[in-house]
This record gives structure tokens, sequence and C-alpha cells, in this order.
């Protein structure tokens, strides 16, 4: 990288060098078999320069070939009108999230072997898909503004999926957890996963309708999530293809909803110092009681809209240029608990797993999906699953009437969400 | 590059242990609304190592081919490390020696960046110019130029170019908190030319998005529906394509019960195939990445189940053959078995007559996305049409079909003769690996008592 940083130096030019280093070893199990063990390492650099006004990026696996030079500036006589600079120095308060520790790939596969051998005893034939994961990254940003800072981060993340076949039909559940440290629940997840699968024996029949429905973490990452992600972008902002140009301070849910930006918790893998073109991170409310209180912004779209960059502009590798995104997002818990949530609807289902999410018109909020795995409440009681049933509504229209939201939480990527009972939902069956 | 790699491979400590290399050039043009967001060029290379022992993998990938050795002792230890519970083989096969050059008629290293650029400005400024209601467009230009390098310890060197080229349009036009969109895309491995003349496809991409503003929402419920060549293709992909990978039915009795070989699946006019060997589609592979050179196999012949999908880790696992599907998205993945190109053969009927006698159905075109989970699949298209009286009529919007697929494939009532294979810029997913170039195609299909989610 020195070689590059030399040559940069002599030409110049206004620069953002971003490395960044990934090494990971899946363990993965398929259908209940150990798949392979494998070790994989990536690294490689980013680089963005301004010349002549216009922004230019380049990106290589080689990090000693000055030649991503020339591609960044060839690219750059099509590239955007900066309307940003570089961030230079500024305090940076260090996070704690590089925890190694012992991956001992025997120990892995003898804990994936006994927790699907448990879920084979109680659901006979169930076929279990199961990954533990480990990365270590390293993450450094050099700029002509004079910052150069580095960061490391460990990631330990499990991820299950069970597929049966109950009498009610195929069943197929997920769960997953991830964190900077290394992950031992799953004495918590076992009997989550299971209890789902119990309550799927028998089907209910429902008539459709409009019902209160409880979504279930997993459902809420189909609904809410996709939404929000686009709508709170703050280049879709500024393009005037977000229908939240104009909220901000604007009542948007349910005053039970709260969406925070936590850089900060150490046990979130997308806690950061500062995030990738070294703006500083902060802990802060996206939407506080319902009330939208900022939109999601990079360097670039922050200055497109005269706001504040706090920390948000974030790359998927080395290979991508920053998009406004989220560190963690995170949904505040509340005070039910789910079983509390169940007791109190006289007529309801309980939705935890739905296909197709995303895929409406998510821009607008719509949202039209199969409930994989859901269960109809009658009189405060699950009664059996439903079937062959979807929801469809509006995620800017539904979220506005919450009834509750759960003390209970699943941790799945950099997300932590909970379960969200809405007052009313438009539900198709056959 | 042989020669560095060969030596390599020989550290290999196990049955059997392949080595994959790639150096790719890839060029983009990313547009969206008024702005260029990215045009450029970048490289990149790698490889990596997978070793077989005794039925158990270890992988592992490098960088640079001097640092191939290292990964090979690496991949080694990882396949000793754990005793699997059933030892495994792979299908035999004689070593390959083979390099391919595709022939195009304009390969696009040969057009400069500039000329790209203007393209992919020539056809965002279509999409932009249908007036203030366009809040924005996307355009993307990719071309990606592939070495490729496999070297197996059985003495196989394969070394392939492979070029791809696409285009994709998107338009969103808004209506108040009304938001609709439209898209289309053009991808294949045949060279610069596929993404040339594309300006009429383009206006009617602006149209639909305009139109999409004024049309209704389809009301939910269940209907007749004729679905068009590209949301069919998505639907025998997703739907029926990946219960024909066998990585998936292996250790399934219950799906192997349902997937048995002779299983009457649809009606008698019903052909279902997956054809890597298609020079230039997008899904085309010479070999795959076990190195056994691609096929025409058929999943659904008349009707009835006849064929899967294998690897040479699959193939004996079942008693059955290799037949060319085995893929890896990139150095950094391990295979799995994979679809190349897949669609439904064509019938003998025309549009017409797949109209004729539908009272109440829906003419369904283009597909926005899909996700399917075992048998149950979600599509949503990008628009559709109600037909009354076996005419077709006014657009609606918000369509996404969902159901059974082999209650669905049962209900099929009509193939088209107009088959069409596309490929566009995007791919498939599994496992973590999206997006696998692949094609997917079909004629007109129509089929009985489908399940509408409208709102």
């Amino acid at each position: 990288m020195e070689k590059i940083l030399k040559e940069l130096k002599k030409r110049g030019l206004k620069f953002e060098l971003f490395y960044h280093s990934v090494e990971s070893s899946p363990i993965s199990f398929e259908q209940g078999e150990l798949k392979a063990l494998e070790v994989k390492k990536t690294e490689g650099i980013g680089l963005r320069i301004i010349k002549d006004g216009q922004v230019g990026f380049a990106h290589s696996n080689k990090i000693d070939d000055p030649e991503i030079i020339d591609f960044a500036i060839s690219s750059s006589k099509f590239g955007k009108e900066a309307t940003f600079d570089f961030p230079g120095e500024s305090p940076i308060q260090e996070q704690d999230v590089y925890h190694e520790a012992e991956w001992d790939p025997r120990t892995l596969v003898n804990l994936g072997k006994e927790i699907i051998s448990r879920l084979q005893s109680k659901f006979r034939g169930m076929k279990v898909d199961l990954e533990f994961s480990k990365v270590v990254s390293k993450t450094r940003i050099l700029n002509s503004s004079g910052f150069d800072k580095e960061y490391r981060r460990t990631g330990y993340s499990y991820t299950i999926s069970g597929f049966s076949v109950l009498k009610s039909g195929f069943t197929y559940v997920f769960d997953a957890n991830s964190s900077t440290r290394p992950i031992k629940d799953f004495d918590v997840m076992l009997p989550r996963i299971e209890k789902m699968i119990e309550r799927a024996d028998k089907i209910a029949k429902i008539k459709p309708g409009v019902y209160p429905i409880i979504l279930g973490p997993i459902a809420v990452w189909g609904t809410l999530v996709p939404t929000l992600r686009t709508g709170l972008n703050g280049v879709l902002v500024y393009k005037g293809m977000s229908p939240l140009t104009n909220k901000i301070e604007t009542q948007l849910f349910g005053e039970k909803l709260s969406i925070v930006d936590d850089p900060e918790n150490s046990d979130l893998i997308g806690s950061r110092p500062f995030d990738d073109e070294g703006v500083p991170t902060f802990k802060k409310y996206i939407v506080e009681k319902g009330v939208l209180k900022r939109h999601i912004h990079n360097l670039d779209s922050a200055s497109k809209l005269g706001a504040k960059p706090e920390g948000n502009g974030i790359r998927s590798s080395f290979s991508s240029l920053p998009g406004p995104a989220f560190s963690n997002f995170i949904i505040e818990a509340g005070n039910r608990s789910v079983d509390e949530m169940i007791k109190s609807l006289k007529k309801g289902i309980l939705v935890y797993m739905v296909i197709g999410g995303g895929q409406s018109n998510i821009m607008m909020g719509d949202y039209s999906v199969n409930i994989g795995l859901g269960y109809y409440i009658e009189n405060g009681e699950i009664v059996g699953r439903v079937k062959n049933t979807m929801i469809a509504g509006n995620v800017y229209q539904d979220f506005l009437k919450i009834i509750d939201i759960s003390r209970e939480t699943l941790r799945i990527q950099n997300y932590i969400l909970p379960y969200i009972v809405l007052e009313e939902v438009k539900v198709a069956t056959k | 590059m042989e020669e560095i790699l060969k030596k390599a491979l020989e550290k290999a400590d196990g049955e059997y242990a392949d080595i994959r290399f790639e150096d790719v050039k890839t060029t983009s043009v990313n547009i969206m609304g008024k702005e260029i967001e990215f045009a450029g060029t970048n490289k990149s290379s790698g490889g990596s190592v997978r070793v077989f022992h005794r039925g158990s993998i270890g992988f592992a990938t490098f960088t640079r081919p001097e640092d191939a050795e290292k990964a090979v002792i690496e991949a080694s230890r990882l396949a000793k490390m754990v005793k699997p519970e059933v030892e495994t083989t792979l299908y035999p096969v004689s070593p390959v020696r083979d390099i391919i050059k595709p022939s195009l008629e304009l390969h696009p290293k040969e057009v400069p960046l500039e000329e790209k650029v203007s393209l992919a400005k020539r056809y965002n400024d279509i999409l932009l110019g249908g007036g203030d209601k366009i809040v924005s467009t996307s355009t993307i230009y990719q071309d990606s130029i592939q070495k490729r390098y496999f070297l197996s310890t059985e003495g196989s060197y394969i070394e392939e170019e492979r070029v791809y080229t696409g285009i994709s349009g998107a338009a969103i036009a808004r209506d108040g908190t009304n938001i609709q969109r439209s898209r289309k895309s053009f991808g294949d491995q045949r060279g610069f030319t596929t993404v040339l003349n594309r300006e009429v496809e383009y206006e009617k991409v602006v149209k639909d998005a305009l139109d999409l503003l004024k049309a209704e929402k389809v009301g939910a419920g269940v209907y007749t529906v004729i679905l068009d060549p590209v949301i069919a293709g998505v639907f025998i992909h997703e739907a029926f394509g990946h219960l024909s990978e066998a990585d998936h039915v292996y250790r399934n009795e219950k799906l192997k019960q349902i997937m048995k070989i002779g299983t009457r699946f649809g009606p008698d006019e019903l052909s279902v195939v997956d054809d890597g060997s298609l020079i230039g589609e997008r899904g085309y592979i010479p070999y795959d990445d076990d190195g056994v050179k691609s096929q025409k196999t058929y999943l659904i012949k008349n009707g009835i189940l006849t064929g899967r999908l294998h690897s040479r880790h699959t193939a004996p696992l079942m008693g059955e053959e290799p037949t060319g599907n085995s893929r890896a998205l990139n150095h950094t993945f391990i295979p799995i078995v994979r679809m190349t190109v897949t669609y439904i053969e064509p019938g003998e009927k025309s549009f017409e007559e797949l109209l004729e006698g539908i009272n109440n159905g829906l003419y369904v075109v283009g597909a926005l996305g899909g996700q399917t989970e075992l048998e149950m699949f979600t599509f949503s298209s990008i628009k559709a049409y109600k037909i009354k009286n076996g005419k077709l009529g006014e657009m609606v919007r918000d369509v996404v079909l969902t159901g059974n697929v082999f209650e669905t494939l049962m209900n099929i009532e009509g193939i088209g003769n107009d088959l069409r294979l596309f490929g566009g810029l995007g791919g498939c997913g599994k496992g973590n690996q999206y997006p696998l170039p692949v094609s997917d195609g079909a004629p007109h299909i129509r089929i009985k008592n489908v399940v509408i989610g409208g709102r």
C-alpha cells in the first residue's frame, strides 16, 4: 500500500484509501452432514479520488499495484461532482469490538452434531442446516485530509434452519445470532426453535379478513426492515425516491416504536469507531416514539441535503462505494412478554416466518408476504398453524397502529428485533 | 500459470484435489437518475484449493499464484481434521485437457469506456424522457472478462476465457405516494452486440412505469393466469429447478420420494430442460467447476420427472450420473449443484389460443422478484392485464402469485409455441452464492387456480 500512497502524494491528488481484510473460517452442516471446513482470506483496497471536482473510484486485491490510480483517474472523468471533501482527523472513540477467542473446528463439529441430533431425536427426519462462523476483519482508512486510523473486529455467528414434515405439512424454521464475542446461548436457541415446531402440529382454518397480528422478529425483518432501509437511505431521499423526504419530526409509526442506530454496543457486529469514510460514529435515535428524527447519510447524501454526516457511510466490501446504512439496527424492546401478547388476543395470528419479503413495492411501504410459519390465536391461545395464507398491507399505515412491543428480542446479523403487535392487518387465504 | 499451480497441487494430501484460479477484469457504468454513480474498470484475481479425503472436504483460498502451495497444504490439513460419518467418493471421470476461447462478433475489450458510458447514458436519457413523473432511473452496463483455470490431481487442465456483457435499465415513476417501477435487462455471452439497439425496449419500460401509476391494484383471489415467457422462466427456475438440484434431494427422504424419477409432474405437453451447453447464453458453461462437460438434461419430459442435476459429489450418492452442474460463484466458494440454462420447451399453442375461454383471468408480465421455500413460492410481476371473455383488458399492478409448485405444475393448461430465453445482468442465489450467471425461459404458459395476493 505504501507504494500506492507514495504515488498518490507525488501526483498531489485528493484521495481516500480504504483497506479491508477478512479472514473467515466457516464450519457448515448441510442437511445434518458436515459439508466442509474452510479458511478464506481476502484483502483489498478501494481508492476514491477527487480530480477536477469529480469523484473517481477503483478497487483491487493487489494492494501494491499503483495501476489502481490510473483506473481511478479514468473513472473520475465520468464521476459524480464532488460536493464533499474527505474528513480529516477528529476525536474518535475506540470501540471494544475485537475479541480473539479459540476457534477449534473439532469442538464445533461436535457441538454441531449434538445440536443436530437433539433436534432430530425430537422431530424425526428433521433436516438441519447449520453454520458456525468466525470472521476477523481489519479496516484502515487513510486520506489526503490527514485521516489515518484502523480497527480490528471479530464476528462470531451461527445460522440454523430446520426443515421437517409434520402432519400440517412442510415446516421450515430459521434462527441466527451474531456477536463480536463467542456465542454460547444455544440452550436458549434450541427451545425457541422447538416451541415453534411443536406449535405447528395441526392446521387451523381461518377466514380471510382483517386481524390483529403479532409479527415475530423474523417477520419484522421481512416487512418493516426492507422498507425502512430504502426509505431512510439519504441517497434515495435526495434523489426524491423516498416517501420519507419531508417527514422529519413527523409521526411515522405508533408511539411504542423506537429505532436506534447504535455503533457503540460492543456485542454487535456492526459496531465501529468510525464509518467507512472516516466519519466518527455515535448512538442515535432514527425513530423516537414513532417520530422520524433523521435520515441516514453518507458524505455524498449529507452534502447534497445540507445535513451533517453522522457516521453511516458503509461499504459491503473494499470493492464497493460507501452507501448510507445502519451500523446496527435496533428496535427498542417493550415490556410485554410474547406469551402475554398471545393471551391478550381474542382472535389473531402470530406470524413467525414469512416468504417473499422485500418483493412488493417496498419503497412505497407495501408488503405482501406468504405466512411460512404462523399460528392462529383464539381466545388467547394458539389453536393451530395457518397455511396458504398471505398478509398484505402498507408499513406506513399498518405500523401506525402498534398495540405492543415485546421484551423478547432476536439478534440477527446487525439487527435486534422484537415481536410487534399490529392492530389491523389484511389476511388473504384460500 | 499451469506450471506453478501444478507444482502446488503436488503437495495435496487426499484422494482428490483441484485448484481454480481466475483473473477478472470488470467494466461497469452505473447511472442513477441524472447522475453517473460510477464508470470505470477494475481487476481482481485469486484462487482456491479443494481437497477431498474420504468424503471430507477441506477448502482454502489464496490471492497470488505463488501462495497456492500454502493453500493446498492448509486445505489438506482441514480435509483430514474430522472423520466423516459416511465415506463418499467422487464419480469417476476421464481427465480433460482443453483451452476455450469465445468467438464474439464484438469483444467488449475492443470498445472504449467512453462508448460504454455514452450507450448507458443514451438508454438512461430515454428512461428520464418520460417527464416529471419519472423521479428516478437506474441504468447499469457491465462487462466481465474472465480468464479461468482449472487443474485437478487427476490430470485435468482447462483454460477458459469467458466474457459476459449486459445492460439493465429501470424507471421509477411517482405520483404523490404512489411509486411504480418497471425494468428490463439484457445480458449473455455473445459480446457487445447484445447491448446495442435496445432503444425501443427502454421506451416500453418508461411507458409501463407511467401506465402503472394509473393502473388499479389487482383484487386478491384465485385466477386463471397466462404467464409471459419472463415470469414463466423465473417460475420454472425458482419453484421447480431448485428442487431438481441433487444436493437438496439426496439426504432428504421425503423430497426423494416426491422427486422420484418416473413420477407425473404435469400434463403431457410439459417438458423442462437444463442445458449448460448452449453457447452464447448467459448460463452457458463449457465445463462445470468439477471439470465435467456441460450437457442437456431433461428434468421433466412429457409431464414425467426424468432427471435431476448433479455434481461429481452428488451423483454417486444417488446412483446417477454427473450432469455438469457443479458451479461456484467465484474462486472463494466451494462448487455446489446449480442450474445453467433452464427452460420449459415450447408447445403448440399461439397466444390467442391460450387466451380462449378465460372469463376472469390475468395476463402476468415480467418479474420483479421471487422467493421459494420448499414447495411454496411467491413471485411478483412488473405488471398484469385483466383477461375478460378471452380478451386482454386494462392493466393492473401489485400482482403477487403464490402457491404450491407441484399443484401449480399440474394446473398447467396450455403451453405456447413462443419459447424465449433470458439472461440479463443478475443471477441466481443459493447458499450465499449470488449472483451466479444463469438463463431461464419459457413460452407463454396458461395455469388455472393460481392464488393472487393483491390488496
